[in-house]
C-alpha cells in the first residue's frame, strides 16, 4: 500500500475513510458528491464505528498517567489556582470539572513525556480557565458542526497558548519545548491519526506557533483565511473579546473550507479534543445557567438594554416600548417580525440558514444506528468505565479521594445479582393492606401519563418560546451566538422515563424503617406498573470496598411475578453504605436504557460509610462526585433520606446538590411520601 | 528600630488591648509576621519583651521557675513567665498549644481578670503590674486535633487574625528584609501565593513570608536563583515525592 497522502478532495477523503473503517460508501446511501453528505457520512463512519486507530488501548506504553497523576494534580492546582480532578480518558478533553487525558502516551518512553502531559493538561484547564468553553451558546453550535468545532478547537488553543505563556515565562518555555515533540504533532481527526504530509495549504497556517517543524507559513491564496483568523486571534487583548473573536473567526473559517470543500483541519496530539456534548450533559451547569438568565438581575438588565437600543435603531423610542406593551408582548411582537418576517410560524426552520442546523438535527434524530451519537456512547466508549457484562466478581469502579484530589482506580466493585427470594406472600399481604393508597397511587400516575404540555426550547414548534427568545436575545446582545431553539411544541403523551429506585439496605434500616421502605416499594412497584415506564428496583449495601451488594429486586427487563414479588417482599439488612459505587452502578445502569431521560431516586437512612475510612469527607465528597459523574450520563438523582440528623441536609446538599434531596425526618408518611416524590420528578 | 508592615487594624487593636490589660491571641499561619509584630509593639509601647518558644516538653516549671542546685544549696530561679510578670514585660508564648496541658492550666488566672501567678512551690502568688500583657500564638491550620485550643483558653484572649500579606505588600517586605530588587521579590511572592493554593491539599501550609525571604537572601548572596528556592521553597515544604516533583514543575513555570 503506498504510503497515504493527504486526500486532495472530500470525495477522495471519504471513500479513503471509508475504506479504512471498512465500508462500502454505497451502503451508507449517501451520495458522496455531495460534500455536506460526505461529511456527514464521514462523521457517521468515524463515531458509529469502533474507533479501531486508538492510539492508546489503555495498556502501558510511554509515560503512564498514573505516574505523574498526583503531582500534577497538584502543579495544576497551584498554576490555575482551582482545583481540577484527573481522569484517564484518550484524546484528552474537559467536561467543565474533571480534566481528562490519556492513560498512557504513545511509546516510545522519552523524558519530555511529563512535560507533554502538563502542556496536556494545562490546555484543557485554560479552556475552562481562560473562559472560551463557558457559554452553552458555543457549545451547541460547535457541537452541530465538527469542522466548525476543529477549527474552533484550534483557535481557542491559540489562544489558551497565549494566554498561559503571557502569565509565566515557564509556561512559555515549555510549550514552545512541546511544540518540538514529534508526539505532540501526531494529527488526529477526532480518533482517527491522519498524515501531515500533503495537508492542505489551506490548514497550515492554523498550526504556526503551535507546532515547529514543517512549514507552517504558507503564503498562497488558500492560505489566507487561516492566516486572518490566527492573526485575530493573537489580537485578542481582552477575555470578553476572545468568545466573540473566536468563534467568528471559526465561522468564517468554516465557510472558507466549505467552499474549498474541504473537511475539517486536524488537531495536533496534545491539543486533545473539544467534547461539548459532556459538557452540554452536565445539566447542574445547564440548570443554573437558565436559573440565572430567569432569575438574575443582570440578564434583565441586559435584556432592557438590547430592548432600548433595539428599539432606538427600529423606530421605538428610547425609553422603551411603546404604547403599553408589556415587555414580553414587545418581545414576541419584534420577534415574530424580526427573526420569522410576516409569514406562517415555522418558517424560520425551512430558511436556508437553518437548513443544514435542522438536518443535522434530523440525521442524528434519525439515525438507525443502535450505536448513535450521544454523549453516553462515546463516555462508555472512551473512558474506563468498566464494561458491564461478565464479571463474576463484581464490576470495578474508580473512587474519588478528596485529600489527594484524584481518583483510585478500581477501588471497589459492585456485585449485581438477584437479591435473595422468601416467601411470596409478604407482598401480597402489603398490597392488600395498602389498597387506599396504592387506587390513589395508580391515579396519580395514570394521569402523569397524559398529561399534556408544552415542550420549551424545541428547533420547531407551533409558538414561540419566549423565554428562550429573551435569552437568546441576551446572547445576541452580548455577541454571542444566540440560541436557535425558541419554538414550543405541544404533546400529549409523555415521553418516556427511565426510572431506577434504589433502596438502602444497610445494617441501620433494621426494624422499623426497612419495614417502611418495604411497604413504601410495594406501593410504588404497583404505581409504575400502570405507568409502563421502563423501572427497576434495587437494594444497595457492602461489606467493605470489594463486596459492593446491588441487590436485584426487579430488573428493567423483568416483568412483574411471582419472582419479583418474592423478592421484593423479603428485603434483608445489614452491612455498610458505599454510597459512590452504588450511584456509579446505578447512573451505569440507568445509562444503558434508550430514554433520554433517567431518574435515580435513591432512599437512604444516613450518611456515606463503610470501613477502612470512607467516611465522613471522604464518603461524601466521593458520592458527590459520583452524583456529578451520573449527571455527566444524563441520570437525573433524587434523594429521599430518612436521617433525622441536623447536619443531614448540609451533607446530603453537599453530595445530591441543592433542591435534589428531600429529608423525611419522621419515618412514618414514607410509604406516601415516596410515590409524590417519584412523581415530582417524572413530571 | 524594629521593621514591621501593619497589615491592617493589628497596631490599634493591640494598643487598645495592652490598654485595657487584656491578653492577646495572634492567630496566623507559621512565618506571617506574629512574632515581628510582638516586637514591633514592645518597642512601640516600650516594654521589655520575653518570647517563650513553646515546644512539646515545655512544661509549667520551665515558664515559672524551679529550685536550681547551686554551690550545695538548693535556690529558686524564675522562669520566663515569672519573670516577664515582675518586671512588668510582655510575655510572649509562640505556638502554645505545642505545650503540655500544665502550661495552659498557669495561664488561666493570669488572663482573666485576677492577673495573677501562683507560684506553689514557693508558696507565693504574684499580682500582676499594669504592664504585665499576656500574648500567645496559635496557628490554627497546623495543629492536629488533638492540638486544638481549648475553648476555655481562646475565650479568655483578645484575638488578632494573621493572613499572609497582599501580594504587592508582601514583596515589598520581602524586598525589604533580604534587601533584593522589586522583580525578584515579585516572583518570589508569586511561587508563595501558588503553593498557599495547596494548603491543606497535599501541604499542610503554604510557603511562608519567612521563607520567601530566605530564598530571596540566598539569591541576592549569589547563588542561582533555583538553587535557591529549591533549598527554601522546595525541600521545606514537604517530604512527599510527588509534591515536591509538583513544586519543582512550579518553579520552572513560575521562573522560565
Ligand atoms: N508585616 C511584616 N512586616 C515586616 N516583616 C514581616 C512582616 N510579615 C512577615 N515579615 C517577615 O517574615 C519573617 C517571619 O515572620 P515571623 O514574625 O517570624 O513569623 P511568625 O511568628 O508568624 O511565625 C519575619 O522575620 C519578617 O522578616
Ligand atoms: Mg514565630
Amino acid at each position: 500500500m503506498p504510503a497515504p497522502t493527504w486526500p486532495p478532495d472530500p470525495k477522495e477523503a471519504f471513500k479513503l475513510t471509508a475504506r479504512e473503517y471498512g465500508v462500502d460508501p454505497a451502503d451508507l446511501g449517501m451520495d458522496p458528491d455531495d460534500d455536506q453528505q460526505a461529511e456527514q457520512a464521514i462523521l457517521a463512519a468515524f463515531l458509529f464505528k469502533n474507533p479501531g486507530r486508538q492510539l492508546t488501548t489503555g495498556e502501558k506504553v510511554g509515560l503512564g498517567l498514573d505516574e505523574t497523576r498526583r503531582s500534577m494534580a497538584a502543579w495544576l492546582a497551584m498554576v490555575t489556582g482551582r482545583r481540577f480532578p484527573i481522569a484517564p480518558s484518550d484524546p484528552a478533553a474537559t467536561d467543565g470539572n474533571v480534566i481528562f487525558l490519556p492513560q498512557a502516551l504513545p511509546p516510545p518512553l522519552e523524558h519530555t513525556d511529563s512535560l507533554l502531559f502538563r502542556a496536556m493538561a494545562l490546555l484543557q484547564a485554560g479552556f475552562l480557565q481562560h473562559g472560551v468553553l463557558n457559554s452553552q451558546a458555543v457549545l451547541r453550535s460547535i457541537y452541530d458542526d465538527w469542522v466548525l468545532r476543529s477549527c474552533f478547537h484550534l483557535l481557542a488553543a491559540r489562544y489558551v497558548v497565549g494566554r498561559w505563556s503571557a502569565a509565566y515565562p515557564g509556561i512559555a518555555r515549555d510549550f514552545r519545548a512541546t511544540a518540538i515533540l514529534d508526539k505532540a504533532a501526531i494529527m488526529r481527526v477526532n480518533l482517527t491519526v491522519v498524515p501531515t504530509q500533503g495537508m492542505p495549504a489551506a490548514f497550515k497556517p492554523l498550526y504556526k506557533g503551535l507546532l515547529a517543524g514543517e512549514n507552517w507559513r504558507e503564503a498562497g491564496p488558500e492560505a489566507a483565511a487561516a492566516q486572518r483568523a490566527v492573526a485575530a486571534v493573537d489580537a485578542i487583548t481582552r477575555q470578553q473579546a476572545a468568545i466573540p473573536v473566536i468563534l467568528g473567526q471559526a465561522r468564517r473559517l468554516r465557510e472558507a473550507y466549505r467552499r474549498m470543500h474541504l473537511g475539517p483541519p486536524p488537531a495536533p496530539y496534545f491539543t486533545g479534543i473539544l467534547r461539548p456534548e459532556w459538557m452540554l450533559a452536565l445539566r447542574a451547569h445547564d440548570q443554573a445557567a437558565e436559573d440565572a438568565w430567569k432569575q438574575g438581575p443582570t440578564p434583565l438588565r441586559q435584556l432592557r438594554a438590547a430592548v432600548a437600543t433595539q428599539g432606538h435603531s427600529g423606530g421605538l423610542s428610547r425609553k422603551g416600548p411603546r404604547g403599553g406593551l408589556g415587555l414580553r408582548q414587545f418581545i414576541k411582537k419584534k420577534v415574530r417580525r424580526t427573526l420569522q418576517g410576516p409569514g406562517e410560524p415555522g418558517e424560520l426552520a425551512r430558511s436556508p440558514a437553518y437548513g443544514e442546523l435542522r438536518d443535522q438535527y434530523r440525521s442524528r434524530q434519525h439515525s438507525p444506528s443502535p450505536g448513535s451519537w450521544t454523549p453516553e456512547a462515546s463516555w462508555q466508549e472512551l473512558v474506563d468505565i468498566p464494561p458491564a457484562a461478565g464479571h463474576e466478581d463484581g464490576v470495578p469502579y474508580d473512587e474519588w479521594d478528596p485529600s489527594s484530589g484524584t481518583y483510585r482506580l478500581a477501588a471497589c466493585r459492585v456485585l449485581d445479582r438477584p437479591a435473595q427470594a422468601g416467601p411470596a406472600d409478604s407482598y401480597h399481604r402489603l398490597v392488600q393492606a395498602n389498597r387506599g393508597p396504592i387506587t390513589q397511587v395508580r391515579r396519580a400516575f395514570q394521569a402523569l401519563r397524559q398529561e399534556e404540555r408544552w415542550l420549551h426550547g424545541r428547533p420547531e414548534g407551533s409558538d414561540i418560546d419566549i423565554d428562550r427568545v429573551i435569552a437568546s436575545f441576551c446572547d445576541v446582545h452580548s455577541g454571542m451566538e444566540p440560541d436557535r431553539n425558541i419554538y414550543m411544541s405541544f404533546q400529549r403523551e409523555r415521553e418516556q422515563v427511565a426510572i431506577l429506585v434504589m433502596v438502602d439496605l444497610s445494617g441501620s434500616t433494621v426494624g422499623r424503617v426497612i419495614h417502611l421502605e418495604q411497604e413504601a416499594l410495594v406501593i410504588l412497584a404497583e404505581g409504575l406498573r400502570t405507568l409502563g415506564f421502563p423501572h427497576a428496583f434495587y437494594g444497595f449495601h457492602n461489606h467493605g470496598p470489594r463486596a459492593c451488594q446491588m441487590e436485584r429486586i426487579k430488573g428493567f427487563d423483568e416483568q412483574y411475578g411471582e419472582p419479583v414479588f418474592k423478592r421484593m417482599g423479603n428485603l434483608q439488612p445489614g452491612g455498610a453504605t458505599r454510597l459512590g459505587a452504588f450511584i456509579r452502578h446505578g447512573a451505569h445502569l440507568l445509562s444503558q436504557q434508550p430514554q433520554s431521560r433517567r431518574i435515580m431516586l435513591v432512599l437512604s437512612d444516613g450518611r456515606p460509610e463503610d470501613r477502612d475510612g470512607y467516611r465522613g469527607r471522604q464518603g461524601i465528597e466521593d458520592s458527590a462526585m459520583a452524583v456529578h459523574e451520573a449527571q455527566r450520563l444524563g441520570v437525573h438523582i433524587h434523594c429521599t433520606s430518612l436521617d433525622p440528623s441536623t447536619g443531614a441536609p448540609e451533607y446530603l446538599g453537599r453530595i445530591f446538590g441543592r433542591g435534589r434531596f428531600l429529608v423525611l425526618p419522621d419515618v412514618d408518611p414514607l410509604p406516601r411520601k415516596l410515590p409524590q416524590v417519584l412523581r415530582g420528578l417524572i413530571r | 528600630m524594629v521593621y514591621y508592615r501593619p497589615i491592617g487594624q493589628e497596631t490599634a487593636l493591640f494598643e487598645t488591648a495592652a490598654s485595657h490589660k487584656l491578653p492577646v491571641l495572634l492567630k496566623g499561619p507559621t512565618g506571617c509576621g506574629k512574632t515581628r509584630f510582638v516586637r514591633f509593639m514592645a518597642q512601640r509601647l516600650n516594654r521589655p519583651l520575653i518570647t517563650v518558644a513553646c515546644q512539646e516538653d515545655l512544661s509549667a516549671a520551665d515558664i515559672t521557675g524551679r529550685f536550681v542546685l547551686e554551690k550545695g544549696s538548693t535556690i529558686w530561679r524564675d522562669g520566663p513567665l515569672t519573670r516577664a510578670v515582675r518586671q512588668g514585660a510582655i510575655c510572649y508564648l509562640d505556638e502554645v498549644v505545642e505545650a503540655r496541658a500544665d502550661v495552659l492550666t498557669v495561664l488561666h488566672p493570669l488572663s482573666d481578670d485576677r492577673r495573677i501567678l501562683p507560684l506553689e512551690r514557693l508558696g507565693e502568688e504574684l499580682t500582676c503590674p499594669d504592664d504585665f500583657l499576656l500574648v500567645i500564638s496559635y496557628n490554627p491550620g497546623y495543629q492536629s486535633v488533638v492540638r486544638e485550643l481549648k475553648e476555655s483558653t481562646r475565650q479568655r484572649f483578645v484575638s488578632i487574625s494573621f493572613h499572609y500579606p497582599p501580594p504587592e505588600v508582601e514583596a515589598e517586605i520581602v524586598a525589604r528584609e533580604a534587601g533584593c530588587d522589586a522583580d525578584l521579590a515579585k516572583t518570589l511572592v508569586e511561587l508563595g501565593h501558588a503553593t498557599r493554593r495547596l494548603r491543606s491539599h497535599g501541604l499542610r501550609e503554604g510557603a511562608s513570608t519567612r521563607l520567601l525571604i530566605y530564598a530571596a537572601t540566598l539569591t541576592v548572596s549569589g547563588l542561582p536563583l533555583k538553587t535557591a528556592c529549591q533549598a527554601t521553597i522546595v525541600d521545606s515544604l514537604t517530604d512527599d515525592s510527588d509534591i515536591l516533583q509538583a513544586l519543582r514543575d512550579l518553579i520552572h513555570s513560575v521562573m522560565g
